[in-house]
């Protein structure tokens, strides 16, 4: 049966392998993005370490970085992101960049504005220099094509609730080719059981305590209902064609600010906004009377809200999924509509 | 009875071998290890009906990590 189990494990790991050109023992399975967050940052780096991050990380990296500076381990630097120009964007990372630069993380898209980065080019520029990339895919795996052979990353760390389509209390940690961490925890792993010492072999190494089975039983199957969806492209192209519809419909409801010159030229699956005056939690609490579930506040992002302005009433946003319609989006600006206009309190 | 395996630490690798094999049109399957004496604790074992040194090869050649080939005489 315990052989059973694992060759359900080994299949989600081939699976995740083939979307994102990894190695299988490279696919580390973790609790969430943040852990695996947590053990490329904390894994990647020594005393002295200067880490660049950027101004629309989320949380989950910011706080792992500033908790290692404030231990006086590494000093860290943010770097701001211009939605509307890649190449000022990487004139910022650059003069940032300083000798003891070991470290940079990026994020992908931004989970708050739906901002994509400019990771390639930042990438390119980090395995030109020897910087060690760690690429967070929270928000752009599974809607982004990412691959580790073809694209200058070095550790991609994902959640399996979000793109992937597995349950929450899923992530995966994935590792490039000849990249090694520090273990982030240690203990069983099942195997070298009668030595003391942790394996130092993939992913044994990164793997301690009895495994998530069921969550990543049912990350397989999202992953291969991924797969047959057609992949990121089309995924990408449902959920940017059904934001473009919203976008459109908004446009013409007065009191309704679409933070739509946080976007990129590149198309993406989050849309940001607010009603008004109001704080972005009321807005998202009278849409749930009608059963539209959103995400209001600060979306676990205080760079990225604090750089663009939007602290105070924090955002509603709107994130469009493969198993929404076109019915769902005119039914949200309907409701927008009616909220910008007074007719619902 | 006598077992001829192909010994792997981690049911990964012994995994993958087994997925690798496939591709070579070699019929293989992982099971535990048979033999109580080893002593690694718990580890796999690579079985097929192929010539186990072909099989072995091919698992070298692609550089998967594995404890090499081990025999097992079962005393009855």
């Amino acid at each position: 049966m315990t052989l059973q189990a694992g060759k359900k494990v080994f299949s989600c790991r081939s699976s995740l392998a083939s979307l994102f050109g990894a190695e299988e023992e490279r696919i580390i399975f973790t609790n969430n993005c943040t852990t695996a967050l947590n053990m490329a940052i904390k894994g990647s780096v020594r005393k002295g370490d200067h880490v660049l991050i950027s101004s629309l990380e989320h949380n989950s990296v910011l706080r792992p970085v500033h908790k290692l500076s404030e231990k006086g381990i590494i000093t860290y630097d943010v770097f701001e992101v211009n939605p509307l120009s890649d190449s000022e964007t990487f004139q910022n990372f650059l003069s940032l960049i300083r000798k003891e630069t070991s470290l940079v993380v990026c994020t992908m898209v931004s989970n708050v504005f739906g901002t994509v980065l400019p990771f390639e080019m930042l990438g390119r520029y980090c395995r030109m220099k020897n910087i060690r990339f760690v690429l967070d895919g929270a928000q752009g795996a599974g809607s982004h094509r990412i691959s580790m052979k073809k694209m200058p990353v070095d550790i991609l760390c994902l959640p399996g609730h979000k793109g992937l389509l597995g349950p929450m209390g899923t992530g995966v940690l994935i590792l490039g080719e000849g990249v090694d961490i520090e273990s982030f925890c240690e203990g069983g792993t099942g195997s070298n059981s009668l030595f003391e010492a942790q394996p130092d072999f993939y992913p044994d190494k990164l793997e301690s305590g009895t495994a998530n089975l069921p969550g990543i039983a049912g990350l397989y199957e999202g992953v291969e209902f991924l797969k047959c969806f057609g992949g990121e492209k089309a995924v990408l192209e449902k959920e940017h064609g059904l934001l473009s519809v919203l976008k459109e419909d908004l446009s013409v409801i007065p009191r309704v600010t679409v933070y739509d010159e946080m976007h990129s030229q590149s198309p993406s699956n989050v849309l940001s906004l607010n009603v008004g005056d109001r704080h972005s939690e009321q807005t998202a609490e009278l849409l749930d009377k009608f059963n539209i579930a959103v995400r209001a506040g600060y979306h676990c992002s205080y760079l990225a809200h604090n750089t663009y302005g939007t602290a105070e009433k924090g955002t509603v946003r709107v994130s469009t999924g493969i198993f929404n319609t076109k019915k769902d989006v005119k039914t949200l600006a309907f409701y927008l509509n009616k909220i910008a206009m007074g007719k619902i309190l | 009875m006598n077992y001829t395996y192909i010994k792997f630490e981690s049911q990964t690798y012994g995994e993958k071998a087994v997925k690798l094999l496939l591709k070579h049109n070699i019929k293989s399957q992982l099971r535990r290890n048979p033999n109580p004496n080893h002593r690694q604790g718990c580890n796999f074992a690579l079985f097929t009906r192929d010539n186990i040194w072909n099989a072995y090869d091919i698992i070298r050649d692609n550089h998967i990590p594995n404890l090499g080939v081990e025999s097992y005489r079962e005393r009855l």
